[in-house]
């Protein structure tokens, strides 16, 4: 299975979220 | 199932007059004896009825990608793939809502249509559309058999909002900065749930979490959860009821079915994630480190009893409609007595759950949102 360039920037979005709420 | 023990699992497998196993037609039931013989029946009932045998190519119709990713299903998780890469039409099925009626694709209820071994069926139906991303997304949630069709719309309500639920629960742990669950103690259990809660813990051979996992909809929603050690996957059961005890023995009951099912149910592999390892841990599912700081709470009492399916349908539509969500219908088959299967989608909800199955899914806009904080999550 592999994710699509589009569901890839989602995925990167989230994390990129999730990284700036922790710090 | 089980030894003969209560709560109890039962599995069942429709045959055809020919004595051959009719396609699809097996499923599992639980809790008590006559419950669980009753539930597996209809859960067979259900897979058939909504399975490819009864499959009508000249009950649906085509509609291009972008009229669904404009439509109510804009909010859904998979219309990311919508995107015009693939321009044929997708076979779709006519729901009701209630500004009338809405295609809804077929892939999204429908995993046996977009199996690699179903091209036939899909070239029956006209659809040539390419399936290989969005069937990652394709899920059997939101289907139910019920007496009356006002009963298997409330189960498939409730099973709508249960899936959400636990997806919201592994975005918020697993992609968001953290998650303190609500574990209810197990010492302010009614008698009967306290006995599910036991024979759980027998079954599984492991110390038994009951999660109160319900959503900004409000309506009660547990998740029974065992942690997974390094020799077997994490084990689980869910449910959802207005009623919380109702809610709680659903739950209990189904991590019972699901660990004694485990020999004749295959599971998928979340390992297959491995090269994204954000996905991996919510498809691990390993919730060891925030049961460590989770807030211990006492079984919610029961309010007003729920009452008759009628009004516990009209009063869990109510719940969904006051933030914003809207469910679209469709009925797939009706026999003879008014034993009725329906299908629901709900635009918005998340179906991300799929990913501990070790399906290859992103959580959609509700999820994001999700994840961001805890914050309430905004209206659809």
């Amino acid at each position: 299975q592999e994710l699509t360039e589009a569901e890839r920037e989602r995925l990167r979005e989230i994390t990129e979220e999730r990284d700036e709420n922790a710090g | 199932m089980g030894e003969g023990r209560e709560p109890a699992a039962w599995h069942c497998r429709l045959r055809g007059p020919d004595g051959v196993p009719a396609p699809s037609a097996e499923g599992m039931g639980k809790g008590r004896r006559a419950e669980a013989r009753a539930g597996a029946l209809f859960e067979a009932l259900e897979h058939y009825l909504t399975g490819p045998a009864l499959f009508d190519p000249a009950a649906v119709e085509p509609v291009e990608p972008a009229r669904i990713a404009a439509g109510p299903l804009r909010a859904d998780a998979s219309a990311v793939l919508l995107d015009g890469r693939c321009a044929a039409p997708l076979a779709c099925h006519r729901y009701q809502g209630p500004g009338g009626a809405v295609p809804v694709p077929l892939f999204l209820s429908a995993p046996w249509y977009v199996e690699a071994d179903a091209a036939r069926l899909r070239e029956r139906a006209g659809d040539a559309h390419d399936y290989t991303g969005l069937m990652r997304y394709s899920c059997n949630s939101g289907s139910a058999v019920g007496v009356t069709a006002t009963e298997a719309l409330l189960h498939a309500l409730n099973e709508t909002i249960e899936r959400d639920a636990l997806s919201l629960l592994l975005v918020r742990a697993f992609l968001g900065t953290g998650e303190r669950p609500s574990v209810v103690d197990p010492r302010t259990l009614p008698p009967e749930l306290a006995r599910a809660h036991a024979v759980a813990g027998q079954v599984t051979g492991a110390p038994v979490h009951l999660l109160d996992i319900t959503s900004d909809l409000m309506v009660p929603t547990m998740l029974a959860y065992v942690a997974p050690t390094p020799d077997r996957p994490h084990r689980r059961g869910a449910g959802t009821s207005l009623s919380p005890a109702h809610a709680a023995w659903r739950a209990l009951t189904e991590l019972v079915q699901t660990t004694v099912g485990e020999r004749i149910q295959r599971r998928g592999d979340a390992e297959r994630l491995a090269r994204y390892p954000e996905l991996l841990a919510c498809g691990r599912f390993d919730l060891t480190e925030h049961l460590r700081a989770a807030r211990t709470v006492p079984f919610p009492e029961d309010g007003a009893r729920p009452g008759r399916p009628r009004d516990q349908l009209r009063e869990v539509a109510a719940r969904l409609g006051a933030r914003g969500y809207t469910p679209l219908t469709r009925t797939v088959a009706v026999l003879p007595g008014r034993i009725t299967a329906v299908h629901v989608v709900v635009p918005g909800l998340e179906r991300f759950m799929l990913v501990v199955e070790g399906n290859l899914v992103l959580p959609g806009p509700r999820g994001r949102a999700a994840a961001r904080g805890p914050a309430d999550l905004p209206r659809a």
